[in-house]
């Protein structure tokens, strides 16, 4: 379970800060979505969780251990447990698709033997074992956010943090990737945070769901009590039958809802 | 001024120089590679905004870095003849012309590799950090595996570079194909030495460069 507790943060060159007294909790085994527009700080919180971005107060307790208060090495070995994707895939490209997988084994110091099984097993599971020998530059976008799957799930992370992962990619990747993060998130019960801008993505595979606002974290929980509260906005974006878009104070959609125009969403 | 052209002696003393020339240039490009490649990591690693924020560190090598390579190579030939010295044991010959070549090239290459490694994508430094990686996995995994194309090219940069700085050393007496063209080709007017001496210089920058790129060119091929 990740809990975070009062977490602020403000860039030095910013006015407004990123992320305003934001807590939350992530209970274990969760698909949990964070959505949010760009500059929303939803990309801030989530390199908070494992420390990339070190924030200026709060805490970030993971199975009760506080993040924000480990040495160098310990956070390390904490980091261990939790995997991450990228938009960018962020893949090596000096190194083939297999060795790229086994990049956080070595990082572990797993020996070679049991990397090589492992490589292959994580391979399978995400369909790219036939790829094993080939350069990132060679694969389609699909295929590199696979690749970053099976790279993220390496050393057998307990959670998995996901940044905008589909959000380079064409609709149909991007059902495919959400459909193996769910497979991952029931076969392996790995818990998967993700920040994304997309709607559908939430609707799509996420149990738990939250909406972030100029740094503040304006509603937060099960989506099935968000779909029950008639009151919740976010609940109400993430019906089925009314898309309306997050951010429904915009000007002019009042309107267009009082006509019966439904909006897509942004 | 008649004389006949003796090709034996005129082969011979560019073998000879060509050798000296070589030997110095591997020799100078090895320590510059040992000196500035760790140099050049340095300075990207201790930027403000770096891995390991340093900025009184950085300020420091890096104002070191532009003092070695604001002084043109010929003044810092003969400025250098103390240390030489003090290393070497005699200021005269190859070994010696090293020294200043050496101290001459790593500043260039230092920076060449501080860019190398700046061009790499930052994305792939955090992922390496969000997998629980060391500044040290950073560097041996990231940092210069993904920039080696862009360190390749730097190298053979700085060996062109320094063919030119090893011919330069003639000045202090250091031999090599630079001192063959002072004495022959300047000094006594010999100008099959001269074009021989330019032509075997050539076909070295050209052999150099031709090489590098083809290393350059494999390496990014698979990429």
């Amino acid at each position: 379970m990740i809990v975070v507790e009062q977490l602020s943060k403000t860039y030095p060159s910013a006015a407004q800060p990123a992320l305003d007294r934001v807590s939350l909790s992530i209970p274990d085994g969760a698909i949990y979505g964070i959505l949010g527009r760009s500059g929303a700080g939803k990309s801030t919180l989530l390199r908070c969780l494992n420390l990339l971005e070190r924030p200026d107060s709060g805490r970030i307790v993971l199975d009760g251990i506080d993040l924000t208060t480990l040495s160098n090495n310990a956070l390390r070995r904490q980091r261990q447990r939790i995997g991450m994707i990228f938009q960018g895939f962020n893949l090596l490209h000096s190194r083939s698709v297999f060795d790229n997988v086994a990049v956080p084994l070595e990082i572990a110091n797993v020996g070679k033997p049991w990397r090589h099984v492992r490589v292959r097993e994580l391979l399978e599971l995400v369909g790219l074992s036939d790829k094993a020998q080939a350069f990132p530059s060679q694969l389609s976008g699909g295929q590199k956010q696979r690749v970053g799957i099976a790279r993220a799930l390496a050393a057998e992370p307990a959670y998995l943090l996901s940044d905008e992962a589909t959000s380079a990619l064409d609709p149909q990747t991007t059902t495919s990737i959400l459909d193996l993060l769910r497979d991952i998130n029931r076969q392996l019960g790995v818990t998967i945070v993700l920040i994304t801008h997309e709607l559908d993505v939430v609707k799509s595979i996420c149990d738990h769901a939250a909406y972030m606002q100029d740094g503040r974290l304006l509603e937060a929980g099960p989506v099935p009590r968000l779909l029950a509260d008639a009151q919740s906005p976010l609940g109400a974006s993430l019906r089925p039958t009314c898309g309306l878009p997050l951010g429904h104070d915009a000007p002019g959609l009042s309107f267009l809802k009082q006509y019966g125009v439904r909006a897509a969403h942004s | 001024m008649n004389r006949t052209i003796d090709w034996d002696e005129i082969l011979q003393l560019v073998l000879n120089a060509t050798g000296e020339t070589v030997y110095m240039v591997l020799l100078a490009g090895l320590f510059t590679l040992l000196i500035g490649l760790p140099l050049g990591v340095l300075l990207f690693l201790s930027r403000r905004d770096g891995l390991l924020p340093m900025p009184r560190c950085n300020a420091a090598l890096s104002g070191l870095v532009n003092l070695g390579r604001s002084l043109p190579f010929v003044v810092l030939l003969i400025a250098l003849i103390p240390l030489t010295r003090l290393v070497v044991g005699t200021t005269l010959g190859s070994t010696a012309a090293v020294v200043p070549i050496t101290i001459g090239a790593f500043p260039f290459f230092a920076r060449i590799v501080e860019n190398a490694l700046d061009e790499v994508d930052t994305g792939r430094i955090e992922a390496i950090l969000a997998m629980g990686g060391d500044i040290g996995h950073v560097i041996f995994k990231v940092l210069l595996p993904e920039a080696l194309p862009a360190l390749l090219a730097g190298v053979t940069l700085t060996l062109v570079m320094l063919i030119g700085f090893s011919s330069m050393a003639g000045v202090i007496g250091g031999g090599g194909l630079g001192d063959l063209a002072i004495r022959y080709g300047y000094q006594r007017f010999n100008n099959e030495v001269m074009v021989v001496t330019v032509v075997v210089l050539v076909i070295l920058v050209q052999g150099v460069q031709s090489l590098g790129d083809r290393l350059v060119r494999s390496l990014a091929h698979r990429r």
